[in-house]
């Protein structure tokens, strides 16, 4: 679950950005499952998740000489957790809600090649919150949601893409997402294992719009009970309303999970770039 | 913690201040009533009858209700597991003269969305009596009882608590008992929560070992004696109420019988409530408490006084629901 919110965060194409150029964006995302599952205590029953997040991502071409881009994005999280407690005696209807700020996700990217769309970059994600303070003292409090794992995340990825005759694009990445086990806020740290990250994407361009489906996966190499694993797929859409600034929209299906509940995502933003 | 934690804690908290964006957690449920002890006269006017009508009187059993035919069950005492005497129906019927108790009786589990009180008149005898009937004696060794019904349920009590006095009830206000209630037989215990009150009664065992119940085992009190405890029955929570206004309750502290009932509005003073209905020990006290309210939102809590000198507590949610429920209710309502 707070994998797969997270994991919608917006990331950098192969197409590294020269010196002065940029692209930014403020977005908002919703994703809905019909179960919670706890990091500490798995799929909780009689439980359903709704998070929604709003951010700013944005990517900046340094003064480098080559090619080298820095990507940045700062999420604050908002997860509602609906639940009913069957007790012994009775039952106990109520919702738990936690905002925080979320991981705030850094990456530098440099091209391969100075005319090919090859790039590889290396994805930090840094938590800034204290799960140990969600709902502290709260006798509901393991239903209260994390932001996420609060885990420290290296992911290295090597990305490609091509141009189709100037009607659309391509691109894949694929990544590796090494588990650090640092907990910066100290708190209940969790094992988690290991991720070979990937994706890939279609895109059609037609005057001011582009259409794109994409498809994202995460898969264990050796699974655990706890690391969330996933494979979904989803559109998304892009359309100009004035030159270098467009609106964007786009939807998640979980296909496929492992240790998260499959649900799905929408998401929509306001970008500028340059 | 170690130190150095702290320190990183502290760190992310900075970090989120300089953000302008405090964490922020917020956990709500819901505080909708679902037990049905108030009935409506024909008058429309919301009451709580002295004696609950056995219709209306709360159900709560953890195994089902299993249908026991009253012309073959039997009951057996025991000693450390040995069947050392049985009885049936026809032989507590035929051998004791009947005596009529009136004893509420609370549901451990009970709490302001569950108001699992009610009060009735239980028909039986003293299980002591039974036992001198039988020709049982209890050792100097036996340190519980454990009790057992047809269902499977089982709690333990001290041996002391035999002469509470625990009765074998096979009547409640005048009829034979339902199915629901323990029929044919039950027990009933003075100053304990119902999950002592056996049903379906099968077996009574005196034992030299501490014994965990099916309550206890699961993290209950395993005393489970009664808490002075205060509910507001009318108006119940969030509802919308024509002033002026007829609040309703219970207050009931066991065996320990009530001396005081107060309520508190909005916070202010604490004014005394009119006791409607009280009948000493082990009977629930009902009280009343009339008032012209505002227009708009007001509190309202409870205060129950034993004559012991226990208190309800400020929180409404009590102190430890597993210990039974030990606050004096508190209800928001909007007043027109």
């Amino acid at each position: 679950m707070i994998v797969l919110i997270a994991a919608l965060a917006a990331q950098a194409g192969p197409w590294t950005r020269s010196e002065g150029s940029f692209y930014a964006k403020a977005a908002a995302d919703w994703y809905d499952t019909g179960s919670y599952v706890s990091p500490t205590a798995g799929e909780v029953a009689d439980t359903q998740y709704f998070g929604h997040r709003y951010g700013v991502y944005g990517e900046i071409g340094l003064p480098t000489g080559h090619p080298v881009q820095l990507a940045a994005s700062l999420p604050v999280v908002v997860g509602r957790v609906r639940f009913t407690r069957r007790d012994a005696f009775e039952d106990l209807n109520g919702t738990a809600t936690s905002t925080r700020l979320g991981d705030l996700t850094l990456t530098p990217q440099v091209a391969l090649h100075r005319e090919l769309p090859i790039a590889a970059a290396l994805e930090m994600k840094l938590p800034l919150y204290d799960n140990g303070g969600v709902c502290e003292g709260n006798p509901w409090q393991e239903y209260c949601p994390w932001a996420g794992d609060g885990q420290v995340d290296l992911t290295g990825w090597v990305s490609a893409g091509a141009s189709l005759g100037g009607k659309g694009w391509t691109e894949a990445a694929v990544g590796y997402r090494h588990r650090t086990e640092w907990y910066p806020a100290g708190f209940l740290p969790l094992s988690y294992t290991d991720l070979v990250t990937s994706n890939a994407t279609i895109g059609l361009l037609a005057g001011p719009l582009a259409l794109a489906a994409r498809a994202d996966t995460a898969v264990a190499p050796a699974p655990d009970k706890r690391t969330s694993e996933y494979f979904r797929i989803g559109p998304s859409l892009l359309f100009d309303i004035v030159e270098n600034v467009a609106i964007e929209g786009r939807y998640q299906h979980d296909l496929w999970t492992r240790n998260a509940s499959a649900g799905f995502g929408f998401g929509a933003g306001v970008s500028v770039r340059r | 913690m170690k130190t150095s934690d702290l320190d990183r804690r502290d760190l992310l908290r900075v970090l989120a201040a300089g953000a302008l964006l405090p964490a922020c957690d917020r956990v709500v449920v819901n505080n909708e009533n679902q037990d049905g002890l108030v009935t409506m006269t024909e008058d429309g006017v919301a009451i709580i009858p002295p004696i609950t009508a056995n219709e209306d009187f709360y159900i709560y059993s953890c195994c089902g209700a299993p249908e026991v035919d009253p012309d073959t069950w039997t009951c057996a005492i025991m000693n450390r597991g040995e069947v050392v005497a049985e009885f049936d129906l026809e032989w507590l019927t035929s051998t004791f003269e009947p005596e009529d108790h009136e004893m509420t009786l609370q549901c451990i589990g009970s709490s302001p969305r569950k108001q699992f009180i009610n009060n009735a008149i239980w028909t039986g005898v003293p299980l002591r009596d039974v036992l001198d009937e039988l020709g049982f004696v209890i050792e100097p060794e036996h340190i519980e009882v454990r009790m057992q019904g047809v269902d499977g349920y089982d709690a333990s009590l001290l041996v002391e608590d035999v002469d509470a006095p625990i009765r074998v009830v096979w009547k409640m206000n005048g009829d034979d008992l339902h199915k629901s209630h323990g029929a044919p037989v039950r027990l009933m215990v003075p100053g304990h929560y119902g999950t002592k009150n056996i049903k379906w009664i099968a077996y009574i065992d005196f034992v030299d070992e501490p014994h965990s119940g099916y309550w206890d085992s699961r993290g209950w009190s395993k005393r489970a004696e009664y808490k002075c405890n205060g509910f507001i029955s009318v108006p119940r929570w969030g509802a919308e109420v024509e002033s002026p206004v007829r609040v309703l309750g219970t207050a009931f502290a066991g065996s320990d019988p009530v001396a005081k009932v107060e309520v508190q509005i909005d916070g202010a003073g604490w004014q005394n409530a009119t006791i409607d209905y009280s009948n000493g020990p082990d009977v629930w006290t009902l009280w009343s408490y009339e008032w012209k309210a505002s227009a708009g939102g007001h509190t309202i809590q409870v205060r129950v006084t034993s004559e012991s000198g226990a208190v309800t507590v400020m929180d409404p949610e009590g102190t430890n629901k597993l210990n039974g429920y030990d606050g004096g209710d508190l209800v928001y309502a909007d007043f027109s």
